[in-house]
């Protein structure tokens, strides 16, 4: 655990100043494109996130293992975070390189939706506490995956203006290496961030949970 | 004494039906239903329509109008089940069934709404929703069913929880958007003079949803109705 | 079989796991021989809870059909006919015409018999049935119950009431903060034995 933090704080440390200082000017973007640093880690994260909350979410569905709950719980939150992050990176990048600080294309669209579902997830989670409400919250993370693919198709749909992906293509990232490195380092960095908050988290659930079971069982 | 043997419910259409007549019979017994959606709707239609309102803005607000009445009238449909859906509980019917009714009566209502918003509408914006009124019945139907969906899925599961009628349009809206995407983007080409199968992408996506969804609330509705 | 206990010490959740409603979060539950949930189950179970599981702007009658035909007495008029049986044994003609919520609560109870028993089960389960019953009520609904039990119908009530339990039950069986002792014949209910009893529970 230990190990995990010190060296996600060295991948920071390392990956920002690279990406600040050190890393070169895109020729058309200027400046504004280091953001890029941070928002593309934050929409990998965001992704595990969600993914691991929709598996969390089923197999606690079928199996109703609370360690299955727990997972989503906590998935669902760090979800809900780093969405936030790339809406607010992807605004802000946008506004001095697009001209405009939102559009309706169909990852921007895809991405709000996302944000409301999960919060939605963490309200229903409060406001419905016990298993009742675990059971309710599973359903909506499994139902926010699957509407996915929905909202990406009734959003391309409309119109689409993002940047076609740079780094992910069949073809091999179209980034050059002097940039590739450190959005590695970046996204080791975050990654290591996520685990981080993950562990921690789920031990508080565990421990919260044992608590209730003593208490319920005096 | 009862006088019958079977002690295995009927079929899931006839129990189906049975649950239906009695979600009707009641809904028309209380008329809430009208204060909970049908004011609800008109009010909107009336707001939204004191504004810009010509052929242009009227498909967002017709779709506006049927979510939100959709998303404040579920939530009161599954207040009327006494104990939280219990009495349907004890009863050896299949689950299915109490899903598909409940469905089925939400998706009925919600067709009314349409039905008697419809010349309101068309009077405030445009008359082309009158002369386009077949074309429009298909994009209509769909949304609706997926409102209906949606709504009943999400409705039943939180009908436990409290301020549901808050929680409710939250948790429906962003899950609904892709489909309320494509209704509108039907209803604009059809109320701009287009044909049918001008619109079979939005069509498509409204099918596809409608599937999606209902074999969703099929497979979890133990989960739906359980305690 | 009477289930004792002081209120909060479980009794509802242990009836509504009986009537299936409530899955137990350890070990299974056997009903019938059956583990619970089975649709034959179901099919032999009445549940009365203190809350009232009739549709409150139907009438009395529209609800008993109504959940007739939920228990498969449909097809061929058989619900109507079902229904009709047990309404007119429990339910006065005056009542069945009447929209639930305007019924009072005695009343309400005894239309919420009817339904329970609408499917004629063999085991009848019962959620603290005298609360809120005035005393004529209360004598009414004893009666009808006695007369069921006579039936050979199995009641299982839960009730804070001592005297409750004396007077309707055979055995009675006591419920201390989620703890079941051994049941014993209701007679030997007395200020000692109850005691005893709750020490047992609390083990």
């Amino acid at each position: 655990m230990r190990l995990l933090l010190i060296s996600a704080g060295l991948l920071m440390i390392v990956g920002m100043t690279w990406a600040l200082a050190l890393a070169p000017d895109e020729a058309i973007q200027g400046f504004p494109q280091r953001i890029m640093y941070v928002h593309v880690p934050s929409v990998l994260m965001t992704y595990l996130a969600l993914g691991l909350c929709f598996v969390g979410s089923a197999l606690f569905l079928w199996r109703g293992d609370r360690r299955w709950d727990r997972l989503a719980h906590v998935c669902g939150e760090l979800g809900v975070l780093f969405v936030t992050m790339t809406l607010a990176t992807g605004t802000i990048w946008g506004r001095p390189v697009w001209g405009t600080w939102w559009t309706w294309d169909a990852r921007l669209t895809t991405t709000l939706m996302l944000w409301f579902i999960y919060v939605g997830y963490l309200v229903v989670r409060a406001w419905a506490p016990g298993t009742r409400g675990a059971r309710a919250a599973a359903v909506i993370g499994v139902i926010g995956i699957l509407d996915l693919p929905l909202i990406h198709w009734s959003a391309i749909l409309l119109r689409t203006l993002h940047p076609q992906p740079t780094v992910f293509r069949p073809e091999g990232p179209a980034l050059p290496a002097s940039m590739l490195a450190p959005l590695g380092v970046n996204v080791a960095a975050f990654l290591a961030i996520f685990l981080v908050l993950l562990f921690l988290r789920l031990r508080q659930e565990r421990t919260l949970d044992r608590l209730v079971t003593m208490v319920e069982g005096a | 004494m009862a006088v019958f043997e079977a002690r295995r419910a009927g079929g899931t259409f006839t129990t189906l039906l049975l649950i239906l007549a009695k979600d009707l019979r009641v809904e028309w017994r209380t008329r809430e239903i009208v204060t909970s959606m049908g004011l609800p709707a008109l009010l909107l239609v009336i707001v939204l329509g004191a504004g810009h309102a010509d052929a242009a803005s009227a498909p967002t607000a017709m779709w506006v109008t049927y979510a939100f009445s959709a998303a404040l009238g579920f939530a009161r449909t599954f207040a009327l089940e006494r104990g939280g859906l219990s009495a349907l509980r004890l009863a050896p019917v299949d689950g299915a069934a109490v899903v598909l009714a409940k469905t089925a009566s939400n998706w009925l209502t919600l067709l009314i709404v349409q039905l008697v918003s419809l010349p309101v509408f068309g009077a405030l914006f445009t008359e082309q929703i009158w002369t386009r009124v077949g074309a429009l019945a298909l994009p209509l139907l769909l949304g609706g069913l997926a409102l209906a969906v949606v709504g009943t899925l999400l409705g039943a599961l939180i009908m436990q929880t409290r301020l549901r009628e808050v929680l409710l349009p939250l948790l429906m809206l962003p899950v609904m958007l892709p489909a309320l995407i494509a209704a509108v983007g039907a209803t604009t080409a059809i109320l701009d003079g287009q044909p049918v199968r001008a619109v079979s992408a939005q069509l498509q996506l409204l099918l596809a949803f409608d599937i999606l969804f209902a074999a969703t609330s099929l497979l979890l509705f133990d989960v739906i109705v359980e305690e | 079989m009477a289930v004792l206990g002081a209120n909060g010490s479980g009794k509802s959740t242990l009836l509504r796991i009986a009537a299936t409603l409530l899955a137990p979060t350890h070990g299974d539950v056997r009903i019938f021989g059956a583990a619970g949930g089975v649709p034959g189950v179901r099919g032999r179970l009445g549940f009365v809870s203190h809350e009232s599981l009739l549709y409150e702007h139907l009438t009395v009658y529209e609800n008993l059909i109504f959940f007739s035909g939920l228990y498969g007495g449909n097809g061929r008029g058989g619900h109507r006919r079902g229904g009709e049986a047990i309404a007119g044994e429990i339910v006065s003609a005056a009542l069945l015409g009447r929209r639930v919520r305007l019924l009072s609560r005695g009343q309400r109870q005894v239309a919420d018999l009817a339904r329970a028993l609408v499917h004629d089960p063999d085991l009848l389960i019962l959620d603290e049935p005298f609360t809120g019953l005035d005393l004529d009520a209360a004598a009414g609904l004893e009666q009808l119950l006695r007369a069921q039990a006579s039936r050979g119908r199995t009641l299982l009530f839960a009730t804070h009431d001592v005297r409750e339990a004396q007077a309707l039950a055979d055995d009675a069986v006591v419920l201390h903060q989620g703890h079941l002792a051994e049941p014993v014949p209701v007679d030997a209910l007395d200020e000692t034995r109850l005691a005893a009893q709750f020490r047992e529970a609390r083990g």
